[in-house]
């Protein structure tokens, strides 16, 4: 395990036990690394921009050196949350580095925590080779969710996150022959989350569990339906009419044909399979751009290819724009400056849409440390829920992870539209009134039995070793779960510690000591729910 | 007697906790008193997402057109609007709707045609946009007010003058006021650490203080009006859902019918000063196998209007209701080749309660407006509808809500 991966899973009690079967390797076929297959063949234009800026908010020129500061506020937006020592760890290893690292995937399914988690969709009736293959609804997310929970490259997961955001896949609209198509889909974003996006948009347009959420799988090459050819340009490449017509949609629709089911009785399982007499026949002309009709094979790449050739009237490319104001909304600003959008899609083009090298040049630059960048990001549920257990190390099972993450529509692999996870104002108003969060911690804190068996010590996690009292105790936790605390509420909170309250309402004053266990069920776990209900703890 | 962190006795706990913590493992909140049990009229607003079929809706007669360009979708077997004072021989609805039906021979339901905006967007999201913000310009509504954040901004400001329950609705969302938007009625409580249960209160104050001390600004302070709203009302919700005693049995296998029925407890209640209630309902969005999607969908509808429509008429409140179920926008004339259909434009709109004067509105369609046209024509504006029911029935004047001028032009309908 390199260096940098050095918050053991072995402190955590796990709780995704299920009934004893192989062990099932994931792989993904035809997938490598974080590079990811051949360079796209389609022209590009150069973005029309400059790239230097003369203010750091705008500017993608390397952060000459990277406080503690600076490695939390990276941590926060790329890690679901701040593990112990992991501040520490970045630092020693020096954070280019220790990116370097995590932008560099171990092969798809070999890794301890993507066995273990994989056992979660194996059922004891699956036939001997085909374990796994069948997993109901509650698999996949429960087998998501630990991925997520486990994994010791956190990165990986939220990249894995920001693609299934972005293509909003549900696993509720897949049947049940079906759910392995989503398995395989979760698992190519989390494989080539950094890789080519040109590839990855090919893959994904002929995926099955695409096919089959956006209704290809079901299409008819004498009346095609317009489903996954609007949401093609609309939410995954360009852009709401950005350069294209409703007849640009209709002529799209006919490339997009060619695919259907094709259920195997022997198997019982169903694929999404090309079959030339599905294809629409004629050519094809979107944007005006003619497609000559080809019964070979189908015309998914080359509408990928020929809409990431679109420029705009600035001759800007719209598809390096459009997927780098996303990267920046969902890394760095909430409004990035269009001088920045075009800097880092000119990193993009000139990358040939290799994501890995374009996300370390932002996470390195002045830009992503500025405090247009520093404004906070509002956390989605599903992140808090799990920035929680792999900060804490505090679990519950996989039930009660899906009930309260299904309660706040904040589910891995069910995105609530194709559009994906609310955003910004609607991100908050969509977690509400605040009711989930503070009982999903109560469920953490008082798991208490299964913690001890499985050996978890909340003081050796939440306490720092040297700590004597509750100030120390106080600073340490809410660093650990990014609350900026004031010295009023600090005071407040150095208070709760030293008064111990009886059932009946009976206070009694209290000397918080960290090494004792009483005070530790009584007021570190009640500390940290506390914490939780800080504004500041939806915030990264 | 030892004094807390705020100075108060420790009877003052007891009382600021049983008065606001909500916890329901500490005991019975207690008959709180319900805001006026008056006769306050109000709004439910039930949003079909995903771009309602409403050909296949609201049915129309006698057009061949309808059934040739619909081969295997069309409805065949509709329900007639035959019987009542506002019988019609022009439309009929999907055989799903029993409850719409009775309620169209009671003279209680307004089907209003052609209904859209000028020119229509066929993105679900801008879409979605423009009927949230009331704003036709709206193909980024971040920065835009929701139209009924600005009602209540104008005429009701308070966390509960307006909220949503089961659907996250950015018509309710402005900078200027703070709504109630929850997921659920039924989990508005805290649960407590039982081996600890003094802790768990003093946690709550503790929480409770440092958010109204705090004084984070962006997000931050966003998220903190959020939770200010759960903090001032869970207390009221606990109160209403525990003195709760249901008139009739809503379906519990539906989010839909579970909303409205939260809907119909805060109604039980007096109102609590609600002008505005917003729900809706997903997966309208039937590009393929449209046929026994879109029954299940108008099924869990009907279910949902059925069990609340009984409940207010037995709660004496159904004259103070208007309901308007409505979409993003309307599906095409034609199925495509996947027995589904593609995003279109005009819609028919439904509209009911007590006083709501049934019929048809609108310009009959034609045999020509479904043969020769890809989507259904537009010709009343959804923010006329909308207007409508502020002004006549919620008596407050609609054109400080809706006070984008690309509208299209017209009489409102007079179904109220």
């Amino acid at each position: 395990m390199p260096r940098y991966l050095d918050f053991s899973i072995r402190r955590r009690a796990r709780f995704f036990g299920k009934t004893g079967v192989c062990l099932l390797v994931l792989l993904v076929a035809g997938c490598g690394g974080g590079g990811g297959g051949s360079q796209p063949t389609g022209s590009v234009p150069a973005t029309g921009q400059a790239l230097a800026s003369s203010t750091d908010s705008r500017s993608l020129s390397r952060r000459q050196s990277f406080s503690d500061d600076d490695i939390r506020h990276f941590l926060n937006r790329t890690h679901f949350s701040i593990e112990p020592g992991k501040v520490e760890s970045v630092q020693a290893l020096g954070l280019e580095l220790y990116i370097d690292q995590m932008l560099e995937y171990p092969a798809l399914g070999t890794q301890p925590y993507e066995i273990e988690a994989a056992t979660l969709l194996a059922d004891d009736d699956d036939p001997v080779d085909q374990v796994g293959k069948f997993p109901g609804r509650s698999d996949v997310v429960n087998w998501n969710t630990s991925l997520l929970m486990t994994n010791p490259n956190a990165f990986q997961e939220v990249m894995g996150m920001f693609w299934q955001d972005h293509f909003g896949v549900n696993v509720e609209e897949l049947d049940n022959d079906e759910h392995h198509l989503m398995v395989h889909f979760v698992n190519l974003l989390r494989d080539r989350g950094v890789g080519n996006f040109r590839n990855l948009m090919v893959d994904v347009s002929r995926h099955g569990a695409m096919q089959v959420f956006l209704d290809g799988a079901n299409n008819n090459k004498f009346a095609p339906n317009e489903n996954y050819a609007r949401e093609f340009w609309e939410l995954f490449t360009l852009g709401v009419d950005n350069g294209y017509t409703e007849n640009d949609i209709i002529e799209s629709s006919r490339a997009f044909t060619g695919w259907r089911r094709q259920f195997s009785p022997v198997t019982g399982l169903t694929q999404i399979v090309f079959d030339p007499e599905n294809k629409a026949v004629g050519s094809k002309v979107p944007m005006g751009i003619p497609i000559a009709h080809d019964l070979a094979e189908d015309d998914y790449a080359t509408m990928v290819d020929l809409t990431f050739s679109l420029a705009d009237e600035n001759g800007n490319n719209r598809v390096a724009n459009f997927l780098s104001r996303k990267l920046l909304v969902y890394f760095a600003q909430e409004t990035p400056d269009q001088q920045l959008v075009n800097a880092l899609a000119a990193e993009l083009l000139a990358n040939n849409m290799n994501l890995s090298p374009v996300l370390k040049k932002l996470f390195l630059s002045d830009a992503f440390y500025s405090n247009a960048s520093r404004e906070g990001l509002v956390r989605d549920f599903y992140e808090q829920v799990v920035g929680l257990v792999r900060t804490t190390g505090l679990t519950e099972s996989t039930w009660v992870y899906r009930t309260y993450l299904s309660n706040m529509n904040s589910v891995p692999s069910q995105p609530p539209s194709v559009e994906g996870w609310p955003e910004g104002d609607d991100k908050i108003n969509a977690q509400g009134s605040g009711i989930e969060l503070p009982n999903f911690v109560n469920e953490l804190l008082t798991n208490r039995r299964d913690q001890n068996e499985a050996g978890y010590d909340i003081g050796a996690v939440l306490q720092p070793e040297s700590a004597t009292g509750p100030v120390e105790v106080v600073d340490y936790v809410a660093e650990l779960l990014g609350v900026t605390l004031d010295e009023t509420e600090k005071a407040e909170l150095v208070a709760f510690m030293n008064v111990q309250i009886d059932r009946d309402g009976e206070e009694t004053p209290l000397t918080y000591t960290p090494q004792n266990q009483d005070h530790q069920n009584r007021k570190l776990r009640n500390l940290l729910w506390i914490l939780c209900q800080h504004p500041s703890f939806q915030i990264k | 007697m030892t004094n807390n962190t705020q100075g108060l006795s420790r009877r003052n706990i007891l009382k600021f906790a049983l008065a606001s913590a909500g916890i329901s493992a500490l005991g019975p909140v207690g008959n709180l008193a319900f805001a006026e049990a008056d006769s306050r009229k109000f709004l439910v607003l039930i949003n079909l997402d995903g771009g309602n079929d409403s050909l296949n809706t609201a049915v129309p007669l006698n057009k061949d057109a309808y059934y040739d360009r619909r081969p295997s979708i069309a409805v065949t077997n509709p329900l007639e609007l035959s019987t009542g004072p506002a019988a019609t021989s022009e439309l009929a609805l999907h055989p799903n709707l029993g409850s719409f039906q009775e309620l169209h021979a009671e003279g209680s339901l307004a089907l209003i045609q052609k209904v859209g905006y000028p020119n229509a967007n066929r993105s679900h999201f801008t879409s979605k946009d423009i009927f949230h913000t009331g704003d036709a310009s709206s193909i980024n509504a971040n920065d835009k007010s929701g139209w009924v954040a600005r009602y209540a901004e104008l005429y009701n400001n308070q966390t509960l003058g307006c909220v949503s329950i089961g659907y996250n609705a950015k018509a309710l969302q402005s900078p200027m006021v703070n709504l109630m938007q929850v997921n659920s009625l039924s989990s508005m409580a805290y649960r407590s650490d039982g081996s600890y249960s003094g802790e768990s209160q003093r946690r709550l104050e503790v929480a409770r203080t440092i958010l109204d001390r705090y004084q984070g600004s962006g997000n931050a302070a966003e998220v903190k009006k959020a939770l200010q709203v759960g903090h001032e009302n869970i207390d009221r919700i606990q109160a209403v859902i525990n003195n709760y005693q249901a008139n009739v049995e809503y379906p519990t296998n539906t989010r839909f019918s579970r909303s409205m029925e939260s809907i119909a407890q805060l109604v039980h209640a007096g109102g609590l000063g609600t002008d505005i209630y917003y729900t809706g309902l997903g997966g309208f969005d039937t590009h393929s196998g449209q046929g026994g999607r879109h029954a299940n969908l108008m099924s869990t509808l009907n279910a949902g209007i059925d069990a609340f429509s009984r409940d207010m008429k037995m709660l004496g409140k159904w004259d103070d209701c208007v309901i308007v179920v409505f979409s993003e926008f309307g599906r095409r004339n034609f199925e495509n080749g996947s027995a589904g259909t593609d995003h279109g434009m005009g819609q028919t709109m439904m509209v009911t309660g007590g006083l709501v004067k049934g019929g048809d509105y609108g310009s009959a369609l034609s045999d020509n407006d479904i043969r020769v046209e890809q989507n259904l024509p537009m010709e009343v504006d959804f923010r006329s509808v909308f207007g409508e029911v502020i002004d006549r029935h919620l008596a407050k004047d609609s054109t400080q809500v809706f006070t984008d001028s690309s509208q299209i032009s017209g009489p409102q309908q007079g179904f109220l």
